[in-house]
């Protein structure tokens, strides 16, 4: 079979039918379309969980692989990883998610490790305002100024000490923030809706790769 | 380095992160081990959802999406805990899944804190309460369960059909709902496009505060109902239903640490002004 | 019950004339009397490469954790690989090294399309021979392996265009530190505020999906950028409209916008 066919012109077959089928399906009152529409969807969802597998199969070619080249020092956390992988792999199929064993290494390894990685989000936050929050410009000293009183209100000590801070904040949030987070929202749905139009008809094709000659 | 960069004004403007790491570490611990008890004001957007919850009577059925990781923990876990005991003290059922792959990891730990007054207050498991566990998918799997949860599940975490559970024996799809939360670092919206959006479903979200200012717009046009700022919004519901915890212990951290940035943030623009000026 | 469902025939009458409007550009109009401003974000990414080359220093790309399976981050995942397959065709052209990190769950169903848009790149400038998937997509489990990469590569751009996450910041952080020149954009409206803060340069929201027109320069693709334009002024128009209505005390539009 042509490479043309296969990488281009049945995914984009599949494209236009799965997508007008999700539409007809999200607008239109014909059982039909419901039934065939309630599958695919029950198909998203296999096919998110093999995706997920499919992951972990790369992960562990890839680890391999740099346990066999033994380069630097990176062959020697691949190894862990591994060691780790296999471990919440083992134990979590073999004794089930929900055992004391699992919660155990869930409790003692993974919890506290995503614990700290979320909330070192604060020291990188504070570092990026205090290096980039500079009054270059009017409107520098406006984008400083919304932000200082929008952190300085959230802090509940000051908001329960000065009201008139709250309320600034409140009017900030409820009116320029809404405001401006709607018409970014407006502008992102309508490219959305244009980028699935140019999707489903085949006009954008740059996720598939480049023709040959291009 | 000449002279000419080497002025106070300079090493205000370029002090050592490590100084401001090392602030609000200190910031952080000294409310921890001693508490300062400061007051905390209501959010309108706590308040809604409170009055929300206070809404419900016996038997309605209350769904809830525990979708939050170790990392938000913190926060979400307190919010959790807080409004699951106004659920329990209005007499609600309680149906709890996850479209999080973290879910029912989330699920195991804070099982074993509301535990006790699920018992004080005669809840069974299977009859008053049930957990569905973990469905993929993501917005796939949202708009499944609100047309027909036993598309997704056919059995509840611990094995036991759908059919076996008397809770679920009654709980088909959104019609069921009386009102859903979702306790997420990930995507409100999908929550409000596939339950509120397509079938009016009451819907309140728990998110963290950078999430929050993009999910006003959705509350001030009542698409949610209810909306908790990370966790000061947890302990904003935990002051409301006279049950402060671990969220209520956290609001002293964020008032010191978002001081520290905010002088820090002033120190900068203080050295970089006076500099500006110090070259014309 | 009609065959349109209830509470959407305004929904689907809008999603109708946008298409009927965007068809209306691309055939009829002619996409060639459109044309798309300069994105200046867009520009920087070749002379981000041509920094690189100079200094001796890597390129790194990065699409977000969004993956392609959910319906909400796709198409952000999508323009990130757009951007992918033309900063793949500059570095192969201009011989700079290419790194693109991939990570997350969302990082996974990514791979492969990532490997072949930047082997199609390479094969297109006749440098095969420099495509290496194991050493330029590295698939990294959790945020914190990418600082670790800044501080290791040292990369002098840093190109970020997908869904991101509360990463977001701490890359743009962790790449500002290492003196990296950095464009960021994506459609999570949580993070823009952070790119727009320590990026270089910033494609906000929407502006990451005309890409693949202002570098194609497509007449096609131009017309739907056009087509979403016209819809934009129409959407304003009716925000005004309405609020002017509702102050008025009439409330007939916005009834009719929410059937």
């Amino acid at each position: 079979m042509s490479t043309k066919i296969v990488r281009r012109t049945i995914p984009l077959i599949i494209t236009f039918i799965v997508g007008m089928l999700m539409i007809g399906e999200w607008f239109f009152n014909v059982a039909s379309i419901d039934q065939v529409a309630e599958s695919v969807r029950q198909w998203g969802v296999l096919v998110s969980a093999f995706a997920m597998g499919l992951g972990s199969v790369n992960i562990v070619i890839r680890n391999l692989r740099r346990i066999e080249k033994r380069e630097g020092t990176d062959w020697l956390y691949a190894i862990w990883l591994l060691i780790v992988f296999f471990g919440f792999v083992g134990i979590g199929v073999g004794m089930g998610s929900a055992s004391s064993q699992y919660q155990y290494i869930y409790n003692t390894i993974l919890q506290p490790l995503s614990g700290t990685m979320y909330p070192a989000t604060l020291f990188f936050l504070c570092s990026a305002i205090y290096r980039t929050f500079r009054i270059r410009s009017y409107q520098a000293l406006l984008f400083v100024a919304t932000g200082a009183v929008i952190l300085v209100a959230n802090a509940p000590v000051v908001a329960a000490t000065f009201p008139l801070l709250v309320a600034t904040k409140a009017w900030i949030m409820d009116v320029e923030l809404t405001a401006a987070y709607r018409a970014i929202l407006i502008g992102i749905g309508l490219g959305t809706i244009m980028l699935g139009f140019r999707v489903i008809f085949g006009l954008e094709q740059t996720h598939l790769g480049r023709e040959e000659g291009d | 380095m000449t002279s000419e960069d080497n002025t106070i004004w300079d090493k205000l403007q370029t002090i050592p992160r490590e100084v401001l790491y090392l602030l609000m570490i200190i910031s952080m611990i000294i409310p921890l081990l001693s508490p300062l008890g400061l007051p905390i004001p209501i959010s309108p957007q706590t308040r809604t959802l409170y009055d929300s919850l206070d809404t419900l009577q016996p038997g309605d059925v209350f769904v809830q999406f525990v979708d939050y990781s170790a990392g938000s923990m913190s926060f979400h876990e307190p919010g959790f805990i807080a409004i699951t005991y106004k659920a329990v003290n209005k007499g609600a059922k309680l149906v709890m899944l996850s479209s999080s792959v973290e879910g029912p990891m989330m699920y195991e730990i804070v099982i074993n804190k509301i535990k006790p007054f699920l018992d004080s207050a005669g809840y069974v498991y299977g009859e008053d309460y049930v957990y569905l566990g973990y469905t993929a998918g993501e917005e796939t799997a949202l708009a499944a369960i609100a047309s027909n949860i036993r598309s997704v599940y056919t059995t509840d975490q611990y094995g036991t059909p759908l059919d076996d559970i008397t809770l679920m024996q009654s709980v088909n799809n959104h019609e069921d709902f009386t009102m859903l939360i979702s306790y997420t670092m990930g995507s409100p919206e999908s929550f409000v496009r596939q339950f509120n959006t397509q079938y009016g479903v009451t819907t309140h979200i728990h998110c963290g505060e950078m999430m929050t200012p993009t999910i006003l717009p959705f509350w001030a046009s009542g698409q949610i109902t209810g909306l908790l700022n990370g966790g000061v919004g947890a302990a904003e519901m935990e002051v409301l239903v006279g049950r402060p915890g671990d969220a209520v212990k956290l609001t002293d951290v964020y008032s010191f640490s978002n001081l520290i940035v905010f002088a820090f943030l002033i120190i900068g623009n203080i050295g970089f002004i006076m500099k500006g000026r110090m070259k014309e | 019950m009609g065959i349109i469902a209830d509470g959407k025939i305004v929904d689907f009458t809008f999603l109708f004339l946008i298409w009927a409007v965007a068809a209306l550009y691309i055939w009829v109009i002619g996409g060639d009397k459109f044309n798309i401003r300069r994105m200046v974000a867009i520009d920087a990414i070749e002379e981000a490469v041509g920094r690189a080359v100079e200094m001796g220093r890597a390129v790194i790309m990065n699409i977000g954790g969004g993956g392609l399976l959910r319906g909400e981050y796709a198409p952000a995942s999508m323009a990130g690989l757009t951007v992918l397959g033309y900063c793949a065709g500059i570095t192969a052209k201009l011989d700079a090294e290419l790194l693109c990190p991939m990570y997350s769950s969302g990082g996974v169903e990514t791979i492969p399309v990532a490997t072949e848009l930047i082997r199609d790149a390479y094969m297109a400038e006749g440098t095969l021979d420099r495509f290496n998937p194991e050493e330029m997509i590295p698939f990294l489990p959790v945020q914190a392996s990418v600082m670790a990469m800044a501080d290791r590569v040292r990369p002098a751009a840093n190109i970020m265009v997908g869904y991101y996450w509360h990463e977001s910041c701490i890359w743009a952080e962790a790449f500002g530190r290492v003196g990296a020149i950095q464009v960021g954009g994506t459609t999570n409206l949580y993070q823009i505020p952070f790119f727009a803060g320590a990026c270089d340069y910033v494609l906000i929201g929407e502006e990451i999906y005309p890409v693949s027109a202002y570098i194609s320069k497509d007449p096609r693709l131009i017309a739907t950028i056009a087509a979403q334009d016209t819809f934009k002024w129409i959407s304003l128009l009716l925000l005004i409209l309405g609020a002017l209505l509702v102050t008025a005390g009439n409330t007939w539009l916005s009834n009719l916008l929410m059937n």
